[in-house]
């Protein structure tokens, strides 16, 4: 029977990971993940979980042992933020290469320094060409069912790619709410035992793993990688469909079209922004302007097609981004759709904000709003705006 | 070639109490006449050689070759010499042509006699309170080995003299096929242990951790399969650098969580795959790119970190240090290794690398068996709380005699060479006051 | 839709009183979130936490800036002029004092005043001033937006053992000894 209980962000991934029957759980506390490691570990203690918990001395060691035991053939689960994860990051990019279908959660966070503990996306953004599949959130029950569902997309034989589900820190790492947990059986269902057999280090099956590959076979590689990433645009797809059918939610697949089908003017958004950017849509359409939203759920791969055709009819576009990408001087969603929007001649302006912990606030989206119905009907010249300093 | 297990003389050490003669008399004629012994003691003092004289199961033996009647042949399973008296005509060259003295006649047997080895239990080594005679069994060891299957593929393609392709080949056929074996980065993986492109270097599952994850990596396997109820032997071959360096922190984590891995350091001591770079053991005064000899300094200035030393302050339940110049020593610790399971075993492996250290490659196995012998690189053990070492050395040959043959130490002055003892010497003692109950 | 903001110092448990509170509403039925905001964590440090009910769901993600109720756990707390920045006309205003209500000082936006000695009760109760069970009694019975079983049922989720019966007696104190005016 499916039960609602009152969670935070991290007991929602925690719970979402009890759920897909991981082998081994390693994770290293680290602020806003800290206590998704404590709930693992009292699950674990409990029985609810049966896993091995290796409690290790680092978040490099928390991906690295998960890679042994998913090289062996487990289904494995880890979580970090911020410095956490740029600690694993050498495992880290070696893990989409090495396909191995690990689900990691990110509890987003901004990067030091300054010294900062508070949110934003920048540790997620930042290792976006890791190779892995990354999937941004906005709620606590998007974070559980998105855990289910990103262990269906990265072990599914065409993708074998980890998968890192994205929710803000603080803002969804600490927010409680209610959320369903789905039925166990149900899950099992949906959600089958790992049997890989493309990477497995077994003495019954011997393989060598990672023999030094130079020139043009690694070059095949890497393309078989890029493939995998292009066709798990269909699998996040289907996977959302079946979700929706099974358990009676779904999410849009990459991409998720709030109040678009008129819409003039759009704005386009990762993580917890895109619940206050619905409500801030819902009050500017009572004023008669026709505005909607576009929630981006995957960074990687990128959703240029839906993107395209769900923003193909607007006249102006506004990007929220709670991050920035440097050396371009914008948010890194604004770099991306620009990029997948060439082929459009509509004016994007990009906000950033929600750095550092920042709030963004309902005044913010109505700046945003304000100025991207501006830019809809003259030239506009300014088109990076920063919440709160401009 | 075949080997055969031995009878060693070490005659500095006999005393002359002809135990030997009187043990090696009762057991083969029930008498104590030592005329009729097949070992005898050279008893005057005025000779060159002092100590006793046994037939030494020669290779190419003289006297089977000048028997005139076929009657001495030469085991080849066991390597003894044996004489047999249907054929025998009692002419007694092989007593003449012996160049050891070790067949002799018996004027009251009134036949020709020599040593048998009591069927691989010599009566006289076990009566030889000095030490004087000892049975060496390494022969067992090799033949065990050489029976097993080589489970790396032939063509690895390590330096000249390199002793690291010899310690996992000889390792591997220990460990056996039900083995997963991570190699990371450095020599062995770059020799080929993992294979090259879409090639395997082994015939059981072999992998490339980073350079800094490998005792984690193995964790996450070995917890996997003692999970699914399978015991797997989970073994790494890490270079120095990989285990006392920059795979320092997964290491000691995994022995402070008691991961259940072997763990092998092939110590060459610096980052030889890379051309020879300094690492956390390369030991004081050493040569390397990255501690050059120039006018202001002179190889490394710090000394190297004790690793398995380390490992054993830090709680590993088994720990040990080994060497390819006794390769039976670390064949019996590598079997005791693989028993362990509370936790993770260690074994340090000294590896000179003739290209990184500057030496001949046909000296490689004498560069180890020197720095054993100076105590340099002691061989110990420690289990069950307890530190022994296990090829004592008493009296150590001065260290100049390891360094000099080294061109890495080549430029050591006095006070480098005094400071290289004194760090050989400072270890050794905590290792003997450590085993002191 | 309600917003409700809680200050509080790190330890006296204003956050876990904003999730129990969305407990108590999940309960009823009704959908509710609660965002705490931290700055440092260390004991002692200001604390507040976001809440909001409706009987939509709750999809703002942002901190509450016009709340339709304050709540204050911590008597030293008032002095800060943050704690009624953006209160509704008319707004609900409940505070942990030991002041009788007539000398609690109040701006005019403020159009309902509740008052309790929550520390005084914790320390006779809990034996330390940990004031959110306390606080939540005083919050229903001043908003009477909650029912108190709700938040008693919730509060029974959240500990276990003696813990447990000492804060139902808390927050049912709390609920039967806060004072509450009407100022306008």
């Amino acid at each position: 029977m499916e039960e609602m209980i009152v969670v935070d962000g991290n007991k929602a991934a925690a719970w979402g990971a009890v759920l897909s029957r991981p082998m081994m759980v390693a994770a290293y506390p680290i602020t806003p993940q800290t206590p998704l490691v404590e709930y693992l570990s009292q699950f674990i203690a409990d029985g609810v979980l049966d896993a091995d918990l290796v409690e290790v001395e680092g978040e490099h060691s928390a991906l690295s042992v998960l890679q042994g035991a998913s090289l062996a053939g487990g289904r494995v689960f880890t979580g970090t933020s911020g410095q956490g994860l740029a600690f694993m990051f050498e495992p880290y990019i070696r893990t989409a290469p090495l396909r191995l279908p690990i689900v990691m959660v990110i509890a987003t966070r901004d990067g030091i320094s300054p010294q900062c503990v508070w949110g934003g996306q920048q540790d997620a953004v930042t290792v976006r060409d890791g190779g892995w599949i990354q999937i941004y959130v906005e709620n606590n029950q998007e974070i559980l069912d998105t855990v289910i569902m990103a262990y269906k997309i990265g072990e599914d034989p065409e993708i074998l790619l980890p998968v890192n589900v994205c929710y803000d820190g603080f803002y969804l790492s600490h927010m409680s709410e209610a959320v369903k947990i789905p039925d166990q059986t149900l899950v099992d269902r949906f959600l089958p035992p790992y049997k890989p057999t493309h990477v497995k280090l077994d003495p019954e099956t011997p393989m060598a793993v990672d023999p030094l590959t130079p020139g043009i076979l690694f070059t095949q590689y890497r393309q078989g990688h890029l493939e995998a990433q292009e066709k798990a645009k269909a699998v996040i797809e289907r996977v959302d469909e079946e979700f929706g059918h099974l358990f009676g939610r779904s999410y849009g697949g990459l991409v998720e079209n709030y109040r678009m089908e008129d819409a003039e003017i759009a704005l386009v958004a990762m993580g917890s922004p895109c619940g206050t950017g619905k409500v801030a849509i819902d009050r500017i359409r009572e004023k008669g302007v026709k505005a909607g939203l576009v929630k981006v759920r995957s960074l990687r791969p990128f959703p240029r097609e839906r993107l395209l055709d769900s923003l193909k009819g607007v006249k102006a576009i506004g990007v929220i981004d709670k991050n920035v990408c440097f050396g371009w001087g914008t948010g890194v969603l604004y770099v991306e759709l620009s990029a997948a929007l060439q082929s459009l001649s509509v004016p994007i302006l990009d906000f950033i904000g929600g750095l550092g912990g920042s709030d963004i606030t309902f005044d913010h989206f109505e700046f945003a709003m304000n100025r991207v119905l501006r830019a809809m009907k003259e030239e506009v010249t300014q088109t990076v705006h920063w919440f709160s300093l401009d | 070639m075949s080997v055969f297990n031995q009878l060693a003389i070490h005659p500095e050490k006999c005393n002359n109490c002809l135990d030997c003669e009187t043990a090696c008399a009762r057991i083969k004629t029930g008498t104590k006449n030592p005329t009729r012994s097949r070992i005898r003691t050279i008893k005057n003092l005025r000779e060159p050689y002092y100590g006793p004289v046994v037939c030494l199961q020669c290779t190419e033996p003289d006297c089977l070759n000048i028997c005139p009647s076929g009657a001495i042949h030469k085991n080849p399973e066991t390597g003894i010499v044996s004489i047999d008296e249907e054929r025998c005509v009692r002419c007694l060259l092989c007593t003449l042509v012996c160049p050891y003295s070790g067949i002799f006649y018996s004027a009251k047997d009134k036949k020709v006699i020599k040593c048998d080895l009591c069927d691989g239990d010599p009566e006289c080594v076990k009566v030889c309170e000095p030490g004087a005679l000892q049975f060496l069994k390494h022969a067992e060891t090799y033949r065990e080995w050489a029976s097993k299957e080589d489970l790396f593929s032939p063509g690895l393609s390590a330096c000249m003299g390199c002793n690291s392709e010899l310690i996992i080949r000889f390792s591997l056929r220990i460990l056996g096929k039900n083995t997963i074996l991570a190699t990371p980065p450095g020599c062995i993986p770059g020799f080929g242990a993992v294979g090259y492109s879409d090639t395997a270097g082994a015939r059981v599952p072999i992998f490339h951790p980073l350079l800094s994850n490998t005792a984690a990596m193995l964790a996450g396997i070995k917890r996997y399969y003692q999970r699914m109820g399978r015991e797997v032997n989970v073994v790494a071959f890490a270079g120095d650098g990989g285990t006392a360096d920059v795979g320092f922190q997964s290491l000691s984590g995994a022995v402070e969580r008691g991961e259940n891995i072997l763990y092998i350091c092939v110590d060459n001591e610096g980052y030889m795959n890379t051309g020879i770079q300094r690492s956390g053991t390369t030991p004081f005064g050493a040569w390397t790119t990255t501690t050059p000899v120039g006018k202001t300094s002179k190889g490394k200035t710090r000394e190297s970190k004790n690793l398995p030393m380390i490992m054993v302050m830090h709680g590993a339940p088994y720990v040990a240090t080994a060497s390819a110049a006794f390769l039976g020593d670390y064949g019996q610790k590598l079997k005791k290794a693989m028993k362990v399971k509370s936790g993770v075993a260690y074994i340090h492996l000294f590896s000179p690398c003739p290209t990184g250290w500057r030496f001949p490659p046909e000296k490689t196995i004498e560069v180890s068996r020197l720095a054993v012998e100076t105590n340099f690189f002691p061989l110990w053990e420690y289990e069950k709380g307890a530190l022994r070492f296990t090829h004592p050395v008493e009296h150590p040959r001065p260290v100049e005699e390891y360094l000099r043959g080294i061109g890495k130490y080549s430029h050591l002055n006095k006070k480098q060479v005094d400071e290289i003892k004194r760090i050989s010497e400072k270890r050794y003692g905590m290792l003997k006051t450590l085993m002191q109950k | 839709m309600k917003e409700i903001r809680f200050h509080g110092r790190g330890g006296q448990g204003a956050v876990l009183a904003s999730v129990i509170l969305v407990k108590a509403f999940t309960k009823e039925k009704r959908y509710s979130s609660a965002i705490p905001y931290f700055g440092f964590e260390r004991r002692g440090a200001p604390v507040t936490a976001f809440l909001r009910f409706d009987d939509r769901p709750i999809r703002e993600k942002t901190q509450i800036y016009s709340p339709d109720c304050v709540v204050v756990m911590d008597p030293t707390l008032k002095r800060s002029s943050e704690i009624f920045q953006g209160l509704k006309e008319g707004g609900i205003f409940v505070l942990s004092t030991r002041k009788s209500i007539k000398e609690v000082d109040v701006p005019p936006e403020v159009g309902t005043l509740g008052c309790v000695d929550a520390i005084g009760i914790s320390l006779e109760i809990l034996g330390s001033p940990i004031t959110n069970s306390c606080m939540l009694g005083a919050f229903v019975a001043t908003t009477g937006w909650v029912s108190l079983d709700s938040v008693l049922e919730s509060i029974r989720e959240t500990w276990s053992g003696e813990t447990r019966e000492k804060n139902l007696r808390a927050a049912q104190a709390g609920y039967n000894r806060t004072k509450v005016v009407r100022l306008r």
